[in-house]
Parts: structure tokens; sequence; C-alpha cells
């Protein structure tokens, strides 16, 4: 009976599938380049040559970007006469797209890239342009928006080779926890990792059905598995930070603002290796979950109500995980707890920036490129393209926030414009997340980092990076969550991977040398 | 097991009555024998299409109700949202118009194609039939690496952001050249030979004779190429940035990437992306099946009542 | 002068292959030139012809480590399964399809196990977890008969075992369409014949169907041969992901070279690992194609 059931679903899905497709052809007159010349009456004086720049960013093309994209033109139509044509591209394509783009010597204006991502290789491959003297005569609105010391810090060999696009001086991070559980459970709101710990051990004894901690297990976000997520909190006084050389890992560290390179296997740092320790205690006490390193997103399992505590970058509550945890329970919630330390100076920081936008080498159209975002730089046109349209896709809430209208656009300026001037902060977020933004957003609240600035070319080492970090991915997670014996599992990693990082190290630690004197 | 001595096709067939069940053999044997077969057949089809249910019945469960519950055979709580996200906007039905086209242009000619060259390959008078087998296979095993092809197609044959760029790298599969090649081969020698009788050219034999006897494997490889034209995200992801030409597969897992940017992106940034609901996931499986599904059962008769040898020679 | 002959001899055959002939040129053998970049510090700006020449340096970092054994032995092994079990169970479902009697019963089961072809990796190892993971249905049910729970993610033993059940849930129905093809083909006199003679159903399988079909399970099988050095990679990250625990029987030479370029980003050492992957492939089918010349000189592929 069900299959009979299931063969009718399926064919109604396909003829009204069939349906929208056949009258798909009417929808289609809409394309996104606008009329070339509808729009206000060009001033002669002023204007340049008609040009259409290419820009390549990441995500998803949002429905009612097309809208925003005419209005873009529109305003720039008697000036700058730039035409957009931007292509999104799927995040789980991104490097693979923009590498392939990059080396068939395509024609393209702008383009996202990231030190996680390729920045340092493809400027080593000379694929994109010094930006400084560009930005000098046509880039004021971008170099006015972002602090001295982002652009300080933000350099490749002393040079812009990309704009960097954040606000901010250190990612939050926290940790989601239950507040109605806490509550229920009688604890006071959680002040340090022992009271974290405590509201842990008390879900597992008395909240059935509920696993009190999920970090993350993937390699690509072991910065959140739990023994790694420790060193952001104010315990570490040493500041022991992972190396420019190995993303988040802390095999290869930083510690007190020295200049030197430090190696776990030689160190066994004892305040790491009492993470690792306790996150096994974590772990066999069924604290931790686990299948910790099959789960792929933790959020759902927030979402599911199933997670008392999760780490999470950023500071606040995601608005959709909120939203979906009470869909399930209307009585649920979640509070974001941070441990940083936030006394002035306490936190150390190399201001370097998750995002840039670059200009390709080969393009035809930097100075326009270069003009183009220094016109989204300004406060009308920056809220145009983050934003979407006044009034249909989102209302300005005073003067430095904003709330979305509805799902029609989508936010993405940390893909080519997002600066701290013109930034607006989300409304729905609560006063104690917008006071750590804000806090967050200012370098007067850190130290600088010596290595500020620093960059590591791993041209030298490439071969041991790749063997280093297909090794490091089967230990790395699995004993910073705890899942497996850490002694035995040191022994084995060490053994494998120790001359890798060796190497590793002392490249690491030369160039930093060369970058020390130099300044 | 097999006994060599037993007849196998390549025999010279002769004119024959479709097949008929012979009814008079049901002995205890004969009767456990088709028990077992209707059992596994049953069984199996259930495991196949119980997941599917699931992810049908799940495409419009509420988001609340799926996180609550998970997996249902019949979600606790109906909504429509998952359609309602993923047929707001026009993109989905440009997506679907692109992707319908890519596939039925490319089927009709891949399948002409690969049904002329692997015919080619088993001629038996071909003298070079084995080496163009090898070059073919070694196409597939070797390939052109990505950076080689990506280069031709886009600074050399100028396909960049054109629909050709979706069917032309796809147009011979060697996988289903080789399968329509050890199809010919089974034909009887004596249908090549035809030709020099009638006093007809290898070309118009093959159109008038061939093709229409080899209608159930041509069947087979026009569904499977139909599939793959159909499925393909790739060929857009490296050639078309313009987006209108976005075919649904691309168009699809932009949407669900989006989802877990978490997964792609290291350094431990965080990207304020509102995730879509996992019914999403679920409706855009239900999306992108749509016409495919409604192709099987359309070439199913193809195999069922397949144009037998001796019929057209009688 | 016999090549020419040849051509002209036969050159209405030749005609019909020029099409396929020019596509395999244009889109697999000019490309080929790509392959160089596994032997340079390949530099975008400078192009393939114009960037640094570096020999062997591109497989130093694959080679050079104790895993590549571990992983190529992962992939020939799991594709060998997958091909086995894959061909087998596709090729008994479609001997009884075809054996089944009622119609009905046959149009739909055909169309039935087509369906998880078209589930998407990322659905597949959704339902998985939500299946296996320690908390989930599987140990639920288990629970049930009192069996205690296994930690089925924590168990890289197990995973061979899950990962063919799963790519024969998800391909038979696809293969089993070849077979079914094949199977339509055979002409009915045989069967007629047997049945004067007596013969059973399964005899007629054993002796009609299967040899009769022969040739089109030997190509598949040579098919596959020639892909067995390359590992499913959206099946096997999807389901696997960066489960480290599982990696001693799952991690296959895609996931592998993935996993140690993705910081890098390194054209010329992932061409590499292709390279490695195709010439091996190559190799093997060179072995198989040429035992199955010897015991059926009709099946091999050239």
């Amino acid at each position: 009976m069900r299959t009979k059931k299931g063969i009718a679903a399926i064919l109604s899905i396909i003829m009204l599938v069939g349906l929208l497709a056949a009258c798909s052809g009417k929808t289609e007159n809409n394309a996104p380049s606008a009329s070339p010349d509808g729009a206000a009456a060009p001033e002669a004086s002023t204007k340049l040559d008609p040009v259409t720049l290419k820009i390549m960013i990441p995500g998803d093309r949002p429905r009612d970007f097309d809208a925003v994209v005419a209005e873009a033109e529109k305003r720039m139509a008697g000036t700058l006469n730039v035409k957009l044509d931007v292509v999104f591209v799927p995040w789980a394509d991104l490097a693979q797209k923009t590498q392939v783009t990059l080396s068939s010597g395509e024609n393209i204006d702008l383009i996202f890239d990231a030190p996680w991502l390729h920045i340092t290789q493809q400027i080593a491959a000379g694929s994109y342009a010094p930006l400084d003297d560009l930005l000098q005569q046509y880039g004021p609105n971008i170099l006015k928006n972002r602090p001295q010391a982002m652009w300080d810090a933000n350099k490749f060999d002393g040079k812009i080779m990309g704009i960097p696009n954040g606000i901010t001086f250190v990612q939050g991070r926290v940790y989601y926890v239950r507040k109605d559980i806490r509550e229920q459970l009688g604890i006071a709101p959680i002040q340090t990792y022992d009271d974290l710990m405590k509201f842990a051990y008390a879900v597992k004894e008395k909240v059935p059905n509920m696993t009190p901690m999920i970090p993350a297990g993937q390699d690509v976000t072991k910065g959140l598995s739990e023994a790694s997520f420790r060193h952001y909190w104010k315990d570490n006084t040493a500041n022991i930070t992972p190396s420019p050389a190995l993303s988040e890992s802390l095999v290869l560290y930083t510690k007190n603002n020295d200049g030197k390179v430090y190696n776990l296997f030689d160190e066994m740092e004892p305040m790491v290796w009492s993470w690792i320790e306790n996150s096994r205690k974590l772990y066999q006490d069924k604290i931790i979950h686990p299948d910790v390193l099959a789960i792929k997103d933790t959020g759902e399992l927030a979402k599911q109500g199933k997670a008392a505590i999760i780490p999470n970058n950023d500071f606040g509550v995601k608005n959709d995980v909120q939203q979906a945890l009470k869909s399930v329970d209307p009585n649920a919630e979640f509070e974001a707890v941070t441990l940083m330390n936030l006394d002035k100076g306490a936190v150390l920081t190399n201001a370097l920036q998750y995002n840039f936008i670059s200009v390709p080498a080969v393009s035809k159209n930097k100075e326009r490129a270069i003009q183009f975002l220094d016109w989204a730089n300004q406060k009308e046109n920056y809220d145009l393209l983050a934003y979407g349209v006044e009034g249909k896709n989102w209302e300005a809430v005073g003067d430095d926030q904003y709330k979305f209208l509805n799902d029609g656009y989508t936010w993405f300026p940390f893909a080519w414009i997002w600066n701290p001037a013109t930034d607006r902060q989300d409304a729905g977020q609560d006063d104690v997340t917008k006071q750590l933004n804000q806090w967050g957003a200012d370098v007067n609240n850190f130290t600088l980092d010596k290595l500020a600035g620093f960059t590591f070319n791993n041209t030298a080492v490439v071969n041991e990076i790749s063997q280093y970090t297909s090794i490091e991915a089967k230990y790395y997670t699995a004993m910073f969550n705890g899942v497996v014996e850490p002694n035995e599992y040191w022994a084995k990693f060490k053994a494998e991977a120790a001359p890798l990082a060796k190497k590793i190290q002392n490249e690491l630690q030369k160039q930093i040398d060369a970058f020390l004197a130099a300044k | 097991m097999t006994n060599p001595s037993m007849p196998v096709t390549k025999d010279k067939p002769k004119p024959k009555m479709k097949r008929n069940k012979i009814k008079n053999d049901q002995s205890f044997g004969e009767k456990a024998f088709l028990t077992f077969t209707y059992l596994i057949i049953v069984v199996f089809s259930a495991v196949c299409v119980i997941p599917f249910w699931i992810v049908l019945a799940d495409s419009f469960a509420s988001e609340a109700s799926f996180l609550k519950n998970g997996y249902q055979l019949l979600p606790s709580e109906w909504s429509l949202d998952a359609y309602i996200y993923l047929l707001q906007g026009s993109q989905l039905l440009t997506s679907y118009k692109n992707s319908l086209i890519v596939a039925i242009v490319g089927t009709l000619l891949a399948v002409a194609i690969t049904a002329m060259f692997a015919y080619v390959i088993a001629h038996p008078r071909v003298k070079y039939r084995n080496v163009l087998a090898f070059l073919t296979y070694l196409a597939m095993v070797l390939g052109g690496g990505l950076v080689g092809f990506y280069i031709m197609i886009a600074n050399w044959l100028h396909l960049k952001d054109s629909i050709w760029a979706l069917i032309l790298p796809y147009l011979m599969n060697p996988f289903y050249a080789f399968i329509l090649v050890a199809f010919y081969k089974s034909l009887p020698y004596e249908i090549n030979e035809a030709a020099t009788i009638d006093g007809a050219g290898d070309i118009k034999l093959f159109f008038k004779i061939i093709l229409p006897i080899s209608t159930p494997v041509i069947a087979t490889v026009s569904l499977f190429y139909a599939i793959l034209y159909w499925n393909d995200w790739y060929l857009s992801l490296l050639f078309i940035d313009d987006h209108n030409l976005h075919p649904l597969q691309l168009m699809i897992r932009q949407l669900i990437s989006n989802l877990n940017v978490a997964a792609y992106v290291g350094g431990g940034a965080s990207y304020q992306v509102s995730a879509p609901s996992n019914s999403i996931q679920l409706a855009t499986v239900c999306l992108t099946i749509g016409p495919i599904v409604l192709l099987y059962p359309f070439l199913q008769k193809y195999f069922v009542k397949g144009i037998t040898i001796g019929a057209v020679k009688g | 002068m016999g090549f020419i002959k040849e051509i002209m001899k036969n050159r209405q055959l030749y005609t019909l292959a020029i099409p396929g002939i020019v596509f395999l040129a244009l889109f697999s053998y000019i490309p080929m030139f790509g392959h160089l970049i596994a032997f340079e510090r390949f530099q975008p700006v400078k192009g393939i012809w114009g960037s640094e020449w570096v020999g062997l340096d591109n497989f130093k970092f694959f080679f050079g480590s104790q895993d590549w054994l571990r992983v190529t032995f992962n992939t020939v092994y799991l594709n060998a399964l997958f091909l086995i079990f894959g061909i087998g169970i596709a090729l008994l479902l479609a001997i009884l399809i075809n054996e089944a009697t009622s119609t009905l019963l046959k149009k739909i089961s055909q169309s039935l196990i087509f369906l998880p072809y078209f589930i998407s990796w990322l659905v597949v190892s959704l339902m998985i977890m939500a299946f296996m993971s320690t908390d989930g249905l599987l140990n639920q049910w288990l629970g049930q008969l009192g069996i205690s729970e296994v930690n089925w993610y924590q168990n890289a033993k197990l995973w061979p075992i899950i990962l063919t059940l799963v790519y024969v849930w998800k391909f038979s129905g696809y293969y089993s369409v070849i077979f079914m093809a094949a199977i339509v083909g055979i002409s009915n006199e045989y069967y007629e014949s047997a049945r004067i003679d007596g013969a059973t159903r399964l005899q007629q399988i054993l002796h009609i169907t299967i040899p009769s079909i022969r040739s089109v399970i030997v190509v598949l099988l040579l098919l596959g041969v020639g892909r067995i050095f390359f590992g499913d990679f959206g099946m096997i990250y999807g389901i696997i992901g960066d489960n480290s625990i599982l990696f001693p029987t799952t991690d296959v030479i895609d996931t592998y070279s993935f996993r140690a370029l993705r910081q890098l980003g390194n054209f010329g050492m992932s061409s590499a690992v292709v390279l490695y992957q195709s010439i091996m492939g190559i190799a093997a089918i060179l072995i198989f194609n040429k035992i199955a010349k010897k015991i059926d000189p009709e099946s091999r592929l050239f």
C-alpha cells in the first residue's frame, strides 16, 4: 500500500515539475544585465567609458541580486559607468574554480581570496597585482574605511596584494550553552571553564537524551576541537597560538610573543598536554559525544536540542540556530558564553583578516575595479550592496544597525567590501554581543603580535607540509577530542610526523628571523 | 558452471515466435524457485524504495518536525516551506530549462555518435578495430587532466559561457561505447554481411538494420546519457559563469554547499550564512530527479519487447 | 600502403567513426599535454610551457610517506569489492526480474531499484548517520533485541562491508539495466528447446542466460578494472569525511591526496597523483585484457 502511495506521490511531483518546466520560457526575459543606457542621462564631463567588471566571489546568488545590481549600475551610470558581472562560486568548489580560472589566465577583474584559501600561493605565483599605488590614486574611501593597523598587518612582503575585508582584530569565540537547562539545574551563569565542566557533568547526570558537549571533529574545523579551543581562553596567559605555517594546528605554536616557533613534539607544553588529557577524560566520561569525529555539523545537533554545549566562532548566538531550537522546544534557549580575557591588552592579535579581494594581474580594468570598490565603500552604496534595497530587503535601525525584512537578499559583504567604518550590526543581537563586537573592532584593546604582517612562504617545504598535513589528519582531531588514548597515539603521531614538523619549524623560524630583522 | 557445449547467440538464428511461458512445469522445485525470486525482488525493491520514500515524504516535513523526529515514514507535521523556498524566484525555472535542453540535445547527439563509433569498433571487417578500441579505452583511463581540459575548452574552443560547453565534452563516453560494442559483437556475423548481398553500403546497413535491432541497448545507453547530462554540475561549474545558463544541478549545488560553509572554510572564520533547512536538501533531490524518473518507464517498453533479430531478418 | 588500402576498402565504416575520433582527439588526446604539469612547478602566469621543470619532485609528497601503500591498497580493495558485488548483485537482480512471470512486478521493480541512484551522497551520508550513529535507529533496534549497542563510527573493520552494501544499494539498479537489455536480446528458441529437454529454470539460467551475456559481464568487469585505482571521492568523502578512526580501512588515494593538498592547492602535485592512478590503471587493464583474451577471445576489450 505504502509503495503505491509513494508512486502516486512521485508521479504528482513529476507532473508538477514538468508543468513548471513547461512554462519557464516566459520568465526568462528579465536578464540581469539591465538596460545598457536606460538610466539617468549621463553628464559628459565626468563620464568614463562604459566597462563591465567581472567579479568572482563565493556563495549563492541572492534572489534579489539583479535588482540590487540594476540600482547600483543606475547610480554609477553618470560617472563611473561600470556594469557588474558578478559570478558566485559554490563554497564547495571555491578553491578549484578560482584556481583553474586564475591558471588559465582568464580575464577577471576582482576575485575573492583568503589566507585559508590560497592567497599566499597565488601571490607567490604572481596571479595578483600589487594595489598600493592604485589605492593611493583611486581608493581614498577604501583606505579611509580601514584603520592603519589593519593595513599594516595585512600586507604580503610589504605590499598590499588584496584589500582586507573584515571589521575585527580578533574573532569572537564562545560556547553555546543551553540557558534553560542551566537554570533548570540551578547553576549560576558560567564564568570559568570549571563552571562549564560542572554544568556538563550535571547535564550528564540529570538530563537524559542529551549530550553534554559536542566539539567539532572535522579536520578543517580543528580549531573547534575541544582541546584546541581552550587556547582562546584567559587561562592561556602565555598566549599559546598556532603558528602561521600550519593553520589552526597547535603542533607548531608561538607563545609569549617572543618571535620564536615552538614544537609540541619537543616541548610537550604542559598546558596543551593538560587540555588533551582533559578532553580524553571528558570523552571517557561520555561528556563528549561518542561520534564526535563523524558529526559534520554540530549546529544541526544543537538545533535538534540534543547538545548542551557546542563551541562556536563569533560572539553571540546565531539567529537561525536559536530560532530552530525554539521551534523544537519553545522553552529552550542558547546563551553565548565567552571565556576570553577582555582586559585591555591581554589578547594578542596578528590582525590578519580572513577575507580579501584582489585584482588579478591579467585584468585589463584594474583602475576601474578599484574605482568601483571605492564607490562601494561609500556609506549609501555600501548599504545597497551589503543589505539590498532599503525598504524592500532591509531597514536601518539607527545609524549603525540593520534588520533584514525577508530572505530576498543574503549578507555577504565579507566577500568584497566589508569594513569597520560602514558596517552595520545585526539589530537582532543582544546588547552583550554588540558590545563584544565593538570591543573586537577596536585595535587599542589588544596587544599587537610581533608577527603581525608576517606571511609564511611555503615554497621551500611544500612536500613536508603536504605530508605532514595528511599525517596530522589521522591523529589531531581524534586526540584533541579525546577519542583515543593520548600517550599511545602521540607516540605514533610523533614517530611519523616529528621530522617533518621539525623541517617546517626551521624554515618558519628562518623566515620569521629575517622578517623581524628587517622590521 | 557454464556449459561450453550449450548454444550461445553466436549461432545462426532461425525465425521464431514470441516467447511463450510454458506453464506445465510447476514442480515443487520450480515453485520454490519462483517464490525465492519474488522474495528477493520484493525485499530489494523495498530496501530501495523506503529510503527514497523517506526523502520524498520528509521533504514535505516542517523544519521543526524534522529536527524533533528526524527521518520518518510520514512526517508528523506537513509543510510546503521547502518547496516554497526553492520555487521562489526565476532561477529554478531558468535552470530547469537549461538542464532539459542540455539533456535532450546532448543525449540525441551522444547516442548517435557513440552508436556509430562503437559499431566500427565491433565490426569484424575493420582491421584497426583493436587500435581504435585501445585508444578509446586509453582516453577513459588517462583523460586529459583538469588544466589541459580546461584550456582546451575555454581558451582554444572558446566555449566559456556557451551551452555547448555542457554538451560537447560528454558526447562520447568510452564506458557506454564499450557496452554497445559488447552488444554488437553478440549479433550474428551474417548481419554484417547482409550489405554485400543487398548491395547496400555499410552506412545504410547500420541505419536500416543494425540500429533497429539494437533498440534495447540503445535505450539503455540513451538512459545513461540522459542521466549523465542531467546530473552533471561539473562542466557548468568550470565553464558557465553566466547564471542564466546555469543548469539545475549547479544551482542546487550552490544552494546546498551554502549549508555547509563551515566544512569548506578553514581558519576558524565564521560566516553568517542562514542555513536552508533539512527539508530543502530532501526537496532538492525530489526536484532534480523529476524528468529522469519519467524517462525510465518510457524506455522500459524497449526492454520488454525488444525487437528480435529473427523478426527483422524474416 | 596497407593502411590506405584498408581505409579505402572500408571507407563507409571509417566514416561512421569520424565524429567519435574527432571527439577523442579534441577532448582526450590534445588536452593530454596537461599531464605535463605533474613534472613542473606550475605557475599560471608562465603557462604550461614556461613553468619550471622539476622532474619527479611532485611525486615525492605521495611516495615519501608510508601511507601511499595503505591508501593504494584500500582503493583497490574497496573498488574490487564494489565491482564484484555491484556487478554480481546487479546480474542476480536482472536475471530474477527477468524470470518473474508478473509483468507488473517486473516493471515496477525495475523502476524502484533504480531510485537510489538519484539520491545524492550528501543525503545518503545524512541518512547513514541517522541510522548508524551511537544513538541511531540501528542501535535502538539492537537494544530492543537485547543486543548491546555497537559504536559503528569507531569501528574501522566494519566499514568496507558497510560501504559495499551502500554501493550495491545505490548502483545495482543502474547496472542491472545493462544486463536486462542484454537478456532481452537472447533468442527465445534456446529456452524453448531447453524446456522441451526438461531443463529447470535454474538450469536455463546457468546454461543459457549467463553464457549468452557473458561478454557483457566481462566487459563491465574490464571497464571497472581500468578505474580500479580511482577511488569514488564523492562517496567516500561524503560518508566518511575526516573521521580519522575509519581511515585505516577507508582512506583511498583520492581522499588522501585531497587532504594532503587542500591547504596547498598545488596543481602539479595533484596531477602527479592522478597520473600515478592512470598509469596503474593502464597496467592493470593490459594484464586483465590479456587474461580475458586467453580465456574468451570474444570478450576482450581490444
